[in-house]
C-alpha cells in the first residue's frame, strides 16, 4: 500500500518541477516526466512478477493450457512497452507518433496471435463437420 | 533505479535553464543554445542507459 503513496508523492513532485523548468521554456520537461515513468514503473516491478508468479502456478495446475498463457504473458509485455512509450509521446506533445506506437503494438500482437486463431478456427471447422 | 534521477535530471535543467537565461540576456544566443544541446545529451546518455536497463528487466520479467 505504501507504493501508491510513494508514486503519488514523485509524480507529483515531478509535476512542480515541470511548472518550474516550463517558466524557463526548457527542453528537459519530456526527459523528466521519462525518468518519473521509468522509476514508477521500476517501483511496480515486483508486484508484476508477483502476477506473472500466479499466473505460472495456475499454470502449473493446468498443463494443456501451456502455450496459450506463454502467448498472454508476451501480449501483456508488449501492451505494458506500447503505452509506456505511447504515453511517452503523448506527454513529450507528439500524438502522431504515440498513434504510430500503439498501430505497432497492435499489428505485432496480431502477428503473435494469427497462428493461435486460425488453429482455434480449424478446430472449431472439424468439429463443425464432424457433427 | 531510484528517486535520486529524478533529482538529478531537475538540478540539471534547472541549472542550464538559468544558465542559457544568463547567456541570452548578455547576447550570446549561439553560446546558450550550445550550453541546452550539452545539457540535454548529458542527460539523454543517463536516460538512454535507463531504458535499456528498463527494456532488459522487462525481458526477464515476462520470459520473452
Amino acid at each position: 500500500m505504501n507504493i501508491i503513496f510513494k508514486i503519488i508523492i514523485i509524480c507529483v513532485f515531478t509535476a512542480i518541477i515541470s511548472i518550474v523548468l516550463k517558466n524557463f521554456s526548457s527542453p528537459f520537461i519530456p526527459v523528466l516526466s521519462l525518468c518519473c515513468g521509468l522509476v514508477c514503473i521500476y517501483f511496480l516491478i515486483p508486484y508484476i512478477r508477483n502476477i506473472i508468479d500466479y499466473i505460472l502456478k495456475f499454470k502449473q495446475s493446468t498443463s494443456s493450457a501451456d502455450s496459450i498463457i506463454r502467448l498472454t504473458i508476451k501480449i501483456a509485455a508488449i501492451s505494458v512497452i506500447c503505452e509506456f512509450g505511447g504515453q511517452l509521446c503523448c506527454d513529450s506533445g507528439a500524438e502522431y507518433l504515440a498513434s504510430k506506437i500503439l498501430f505497432a503494438g497492435k499489428i505485432v500482437i496480431m502477428c503473435i496471435t494469427l497462428p493461435h486463431f486460425i488453429d482455434l478456427f480449424e478446430k472449431i471447422i472439424s468439429h463443425i463437420w464432424v457433427l | 533505479m531510484e528517486v535520486n534521477l529524478i533529482f538529478k535530471i531537475a538540478a540539471i535543467g534547472i541549472v542550464v535553464a538559468i544558465i542559457h537565461r544568463l547567456l541570452v540576456q548578455s547576447g550570446r544566443d549561439e553560446q546558450a543554445l550550445m550550453v541546452t544541446i550539452a545539457g540535454l545529451v548529458a542527460v539523454m546518455f543517463i536516460v538512454v542507459n535507463q531504458i535499456s536497463e528498463l527494456f532488459s528487466v522487462i525481458k526477464t520479467l515476462f520470459e520473452l
